[in-house]
């Protein structure tokens, strides 16, 4: 009896290590560690490419342990301070370095603004972002302040506004129309290496800029915005608009947007609206291919206390 | 003898499975799941209808729930009460099925007031609803909202709704502080707005929790909120990201390095830490 125990008890064990084994192993390949074994060719040559495009074209100092892994149309890599990923079906790249908010070690990039210009066109132009669409380039200064509290009084003390981060922003526009889902964004830690960078910058179908063309000579003519009740019309321009950087779905479309402004003038955030040459609403572009599944309630119950 | 070995294999076995699931799909298993709520409102009876609130909202959720993260709840448009941010009065913001002060992280996305200037220190920072109970729907968080006291657990509040974190009067938001963190939001006036957008609150989203698999970085809420919260506004409106703390250093701290998931105590409400980048 007890030797039929004694069997049971290891071939649980043997199972449950096989399982271990099997499962831990198969996922440090694909969730990818710096173990290449079990990779394609073309797994391969995914993260020799990402890890170009980090350490080479945008210079990240990629030193000690280095994960790298690919997952739906994201690759990327990390180490003990970066983090760099880009999507790849589009011209977009994110990194961060943990160092750019631990400003009371590192400190913040002091530079003139000229200085991180020079820098940001120099890191879209590595990028193979096309200089003849950028629409504005400028430095956006972070402030920061302190206040204290007298928990009796109710009187506040507050200190100086110290500069902060610096970023530079950069903002597109494809032949005198503007693409208004595109941005880059650049922080540079006190050394001058990358901080934080955001470059959403995807290649635009032909015929979405020519419909945006289009859409831009239709509203210089007279083009009318539909009316939206408890708003006036603000503005209204022609653009494009695509999916953003944290999406796995890349739609781009010719739009007309329309930004309202509420009638109350108490009431804060201005509608915005895009519409086609029609004056019919456009579908948005999508952010994820698949969401996650939720169940959502729609009746909210009455209120108990 | 042959109740350690059964025990010693289910233990095995069980480790094993957890190692399997955990493992291949990450967004289900995360030792510091938090709880979220959000809160979008599009349907404001024709009064300024806003458009994409209720997308946004469902795009910055995703992201949590790709992380593992548990919504309490994700009330839309009419469902959404001004009660559920006010401390006072029943219902309140301890509402079982929706109060703000019932999760660990409040995403709200939909109108609040702005000023005619920004020099103005009038009582403007208001969170607009239009619900179908819990009036009234204009909600002073100065003076009415408090959150983290009382048993309530909300840490973070993050607010896309225009003005409702006006920079000229920001000290008057020291009372909010019951335990609470952080708040982020925008700063602005009438002529200087925030606009409806779906693409600021689903790059928040993703930013203040990251996607490991995706090696997508996940930011301090005030760094995230610093270069999306000038996503879709208008010149000279100013993304706010305000901290309390125990001490000056410890407000600061906050301020610029607490993650939604970092599992810090709740502050005291003497010292407060903010910082701003506003679009020119």
């Amino acid at each position: 009896m007890n030797t039929n125990w004694e069997k049971t008890g290891s071939l649980l064990c043997v199972v449950a290590l096989a399982i271990a084994a099997a499962s831990c192993n198969k996922t440090s390949s694909s969730a990818g560690t710096d173990d290449k074994s079990g990779l394609t060719q073309e797994e391969t040559a995914l993260r020799e490419k990402t890890r170009q495009v980090a350490a080479e074209t945008l210079g990240l100092a990629l030193t000690g342990k280095t994960e790298a892994g690919h997952s739906a149309n994201f690759s990327g890599l990390r180490t003990e301070n970066l983090t760099f990923t880009q999507r790849l079906d589009s011209r977009t790249y994110i990194t961060y370095d943990k160092r750019f908010s631990q400003i009371t070690k590192t400190g913040t990039y002091k530079e003139p603004d000229e200085a991180l210009l020079k820098r940001s066109a120099d890191l879209l132009e590595r990028l193979k972002i096309p200089r003849g669409e950028v629409e504005t380039e400028k430095v956006l200064q972070e402030k920061m302040r302190v206040g204290e509290r007298d928990l009796k009084s109710g009187k506040v003390r507050l200190e100086a506004v110290e500069d902060g981060k610096k970023y530079a922003l950069t903002t597109r526009q494809i032949a005198g129309v503007q693409v208004f889902s595109s941005r880059a964004i650049i922080g540079l830690l006190p050394g001058g290496e990358i901080g934080f960078l955001e470059v959403h910058w995807p290649e635009i179908p032909a015929k979405v800029t020519e419909e945006s063309q289009r859409y831009r000579q239709i509203v210089e003519k007279k083009w009318r915005a539909p009316e939206r009740k408890g708003a006036r019309v603000e503005s209204v321009t022609a653009g494009i608009l695509h999916s953003p950087a944290a999406a796995t779905a890349m739609d781009s479309y010719a739009v007309i947007r329309v930004i309202y402004a509420p009638l109350d003038k108490r009431v804060g955030k201005k509608p915005v609206e895009y519409f086609d040459a029609e004056g019919k609403s456009i579908t948005m572009p999508r952010t994820l291919l698949e969401p996650p599944r939720e169940e959502l309630r729609t009746e909210r119950p009455a209120a108990t206390k | 003898m042959k109740r350690t070995y059964i025990w010693a294999g289910l233990l095995l076995f069980v480790a094993a499975l957890a190692c399997l699931v955990g493992l291949r799909a990450p967004q289900t298993v995360r030792a510091n799941s938090i709880v979220f709520s959000t809160g979008a409102i599009n349907n404001y009876g024709g009064n300024g209808d806003l458009t994409h609130d209720i997308a946004e909202a469902n795009d910055f959720r995703a992201w949590y729930l790709l992380n593992g993260h548990t919504p309490f709840s994700t009330w839309t448009d009419g469902n959404v009460w001004g009660s559920d941010f006010r401390d006072n009065g029943s219902p309140n913001d301890m509402e079982p099925s929706g109060g703000s002060d019932r999760a660990q992280v409040y995403y709200y996305t939909g109108h609040g007031t702005c000023p005619s200037s920004q020099t103005t220190t009038s009582p403007v920072d208001f969170l607009v609803t239009h619900g179908n109970f819990g009036q009234p729907d204009f909600t002073h968080i100065v003076t009415n909202s408090v959150w983290g006291n009382n048993g309530g657990r909300l840490q973070f509040m993050l607010i896309d709704a225009s003005c409702p974190t006006e920079l000229p009067e920001i000290t008057q938001l020291f009372p909010i502080y019951g335990g609470l963190h952080m708040v982020t939001g925008n700063s602005g006036d009438t002529n200087h707005d925030t606009l409806d957008s779906e693409a600021r609150g689903n790059e928040f989203g993703l930013q203040t929790v990251g996607l490991p698999f995706f090696f997508f970085p996940q930011l301090p809420v005030g760094d995230a909120w610093m270069n999306t919260g000038i996503i879709d506004v208008q010149s000279q409106v100013c993304a706010v990201a305000a901290a309390a703390g125990d001490t000056r250093d410890d407000a600061i701290n906050r301020r610029e390095n607490e993650f939604v998931t970092s599992g810090w105590g709740n502050p005291s409400n003497n010292w407060m830490a903010w910082k701003w980048v506003c679009l020119n």
